[in-house]
């Protein structure tokens, strides 16, 4: 009998052991979520160029956008990087760093650029770190008219080789209020010259005519995404058709239709008119 | 005994009687119990209504369009039937005049305790937009009042002049008063020729200015885009509408004068049978625009409106909207068609039912077209969808309804009923016509 208790108090004793183990295990198996982070590049010509980052991670199954993340953006040229400063994602996991222009970083011997932006990690996520390698092209675009018609002559060029580059898939386009309209075929590419000529409708409106173009080569495997911007008077002026200033049914106190203030005046001062009368009259009666 | 004496007797200020006395006590009592409720309200805000976002518009503004549409009475009975030289309206004018300046008052009032916020109705006229049918009806109500005033007003000043010489003797004071009103009236000539003067303006002005407000009262609703408002038939509708409220309201006021002041020798059945066709013609006039606001819609509604109407006529609303169409308006037409129903007494059971008929066919104007916004209800309480006064909606409506009837007791209290100088010139007429047969 004390043999079978002894065996059952250590069958006890190992069925704890394991229990605590297994606790520990699963403790320690808590790990922290991995960060996703990506990096892209664009460059507007004449303009500043931007490092547009995107963090992101997969928890209990769903994507989700990760705000408040701080990253060190820095370069990196022949292994050795180069701090160029922080910055912070937004609500929507979302974060940009402007630098002034291409002149602000450094690339290596062969012309290439790599950019990146590390994360240090925090109570929830591990560390992580992007990083993204170009080349410094550039893209002129110049309005010309031809036969009464407007184009958009467009040339890509790589600055270090000083090379024009074909075969580049580009598209011209006008600044809209919220998604560009893009006015190129859709899959146009620079010809062997690396250029382009795009007619441009003469239907589209713009303030006092004015359309603001965009010759785009986008997320470029090579040069990432470069822009070029120009100023074209040649849309169709917008005629403003706002009844602000007009006397209408629906315009703000001042701006009452004539016709109402007639007849409301009518209305009040003919009857209030006849009241003060009837009250005289009663004065009259009064003194009579 | 002055020519004057039984005719005050009879038609003049009586004393309440113990029934009275507790009438006026029961209406004080409902008047405290608003002002509570509505205190209540100034404190906690709207919260205390069950008007929501949809129903921001409840039984306030129903009961707002109903003293509108009641006071109309002054109008029609005053100034068209005196216009039209219809002699037999004479018993019912000043009743008419009393019932009218009761209801604008109340209708002015009403508006005042639909506002969430009163301390800012002086923005109502700092920041009025002359488009909006809402300055129209802040100009309109106010002049309104003061006209219905003056109409009660003038063609009392000889009566008043009456009274203050028969309390001379006996009572001092009340002498004063009516002295003070009389404002030294002496029979001249002058002042005669000015007060008729002054009565036959009112009467003028009166019929446009009651035809205006009972429009602008349409326009509030009519000029929204709102399925049941949005109708071009809205202001005659509610003119006509607007007759029958307000006739169904005098022939009930005069009827319990008549019985408690026994003035059935001046209000007799050839008065009531008068007003009786006057009453039927306008049951009839406002059934016709009942068919054109309801059936003609049913061939060309679209959704909104087929939901708006079916909720009418088969819905949630069915139940009242039935009542007060065929027991209101349907069988009050075709009764008095009938002699027998145009009697005293019949006639005064169809008028409080068409009364009550009225309230509630505003309450109906109002509500379901406020549960039908054109983008669907959601995202809200499941009570937002719905709507049914408060207490505090109900205490405070009753209160405004008693008032209403408080000014009238009292009016009739201390005001002759009928004209007491104008009786006395009937009865100068016919004993000099029965000499000059005699002769």
């Amino acid at each position: 009998m004390k043999g079978v208790l002894n065996n059952m108090h250590a069958m006890l004793r190992g069925f704890t052991c394991v229990l605590l183990a297994f606790c520990i295990q699963t403790g320690l198996a808590q790990d922290k979520e991995r960060l996703r982070l990506s990096t892209s590049y664009t460059k507007v010509m004449d303009g500043p160029v931007y490092l547009d980052f995107q963090t992101s991670a997969r928890i209990d199954k769903t994507n989700v956008t990760v705000p408040d993340a701080e990253l060190e953006i820095y370069y990196e040229v022949d292994g050795e990087e180069f701090p160029l400063g922080t910055t912070t994602t937004g609500p929507a996991g979302k974060a940009q760093f402007t630098l002034k222009g291409i002149e602000a970083i450094q690339p290596d011997s062969t012309g290439l650029y790599i950019v990146g932006a590390a994360f240090a990690g925090n109570e929830t996520f591990r560390k992580a770190s992007s990083s993204v390698e170009f080349r410094d092209a550039v893209l002129s675009a110049k309005l010309v008219q031809k036969d009464s018609l407007n184009y958009i002559e467009a040339t890509l060029k790589d600055k270090v080789l000083d090379s024009t580059i074909a075969d580049a898939l580009i598209k011209v386009q006008v600044e809209r209020m919220f998604t560009p309209l893009v006015v190129s075929e859709e899959f146009l590419m620079t010809d062997e010259s690396g250029s382009i000529n795009v007619e441009i409708p003469g239907d589209i409106p713009g303030k006092d005519g004015n359309l603001a173009m965009e010759v785009v080569i986008q997320e470029n495997d090579d040069y990432g995404t470069v822009k070029a911007q120009l100023d074209a008077p040649v849309g169709t002026p917008i005629v403003h058709s706002s009844t602000y200033d007009q006397r209408t049914l629906w315009g703000r106190s001042s701006r009452t239709p004539l016709f109402i203030l007639f007849f409301t005046g009518l209305l009040v001062f003919g009857s209030w008119g006849l009241i003060f009368y009837l009250l005289f009259n009663i004065y009259k009666i009064a003194k009579n | 005994m002055s020519k004057y004496d039984q005719f005050i007797k009879d038609v003049g200020p009586q004393k309440f009687s113990r029934g009275g006395m507790l009438w006026m006590g029961f209406l004080i009592l409902l008047i405290a119990a608003g002002i509570v409720a509505y205190i209540d309200q100034l404190i906690e805000g709207q919260v205390v209504t069950n008007m929501r976002d949809y129903v921001l518009w409840g039984v306030y503004i129903s009961n707002f369009v109903f003293f509108v549409a009641t006071s109309f009475v002054g109008a029609i009975v005053v100034a068209v039937l005196r216009l039209t030289n219809s002699e037999w309206r004479r018993p019912f004018v000043r009743l008419a005049e009393i019932v009218a300046l009761a209801c604008i008052i109340m209708a002015g009032i009403t508006i005042v305790i639909d506002m969430a916020r009163p301390d800012r109705m002086l923005n109502l006229f700092i920041h009025a937009r002359l488009q909006s049918p809402i300055t129209w009806d802040v100009i309109i109500i106010p002049t309104f009042i003061v006209v219905s005033l003056l109409l009660l007003y003038f063609p009392l000043i000889p009566d008043f002049a009456i009274l203050r010489d028969h309390y001379k003797g006996n009572n001092k004071r009340l002498s004063k008063i009516y002295g003070f009103f009389a404002v030294k009236w002496q029979w001249t000539k002058e002042q005669l020729k000015l007060k008729n003067k002054s009565v036959h303006l009112l009467a003028l002005m009166i019929i446009p200015l009651g035809l205006i407000l009972e429009s602008i009262d349409a326009y509030l609703f009519s000029t929204t885009y709102r399925v049941g408002w949005d109708s071009s038939n809205f202001a005659p509708y509610f003119i006509s509408g607007a007759m029958v409220a307000g006739i169904g309201a005098l022939v009930s006021v005069v009827y319990i004068v008549r019985r408690n002041k026994q003035l059935e020798s001046y209000i007799t059945e050839y008065h009531f049978d008068k007003m009786g066709k006057l009453f039927n013609l306008a049951c009839i006039i406002y059934l016709y625009f009942n068919i054109n606001e309801y059936l003609v819609p049913l061939f060309t509604a679209k959704k909104g409106e087929s939901e708006h109407l079916e909720t009418l006529l088969r819905g949630d609303f069915a139940i009242p909207f039935w009542i007060v169409t065929l027991i209101g308006l349907v069988l009050p037409a075709i009764l008095l068609i009938f002699k027998r129903f145009r009697k005293p007494k019949p006639m005064f059971y169809i008028a409080v039912v068409v009364v009550i008929c009225s309230w509630w066919k505003r309450y109906l104007i109002v509500t379901p077209t406020l549960l039908h916004p054109y983008l669907p209800i959601q995202g809200v309480p499941e009570s937002w969808r719905h709507y049914f006064p408060s207490l505090h909606e109900w205490v405070i409506t009753s209160a405004t309804l008693a008032m209403a009837l408080m000014i009238i007791t009292l009016l009739v209290r201390y005001v002759p009923v009928m004209s007491i100088d104008r009786l006395a010139e009937e009865e100068a007429e016919r004993v000099s016509t029965e000499k000059k047969a005699t002769i």
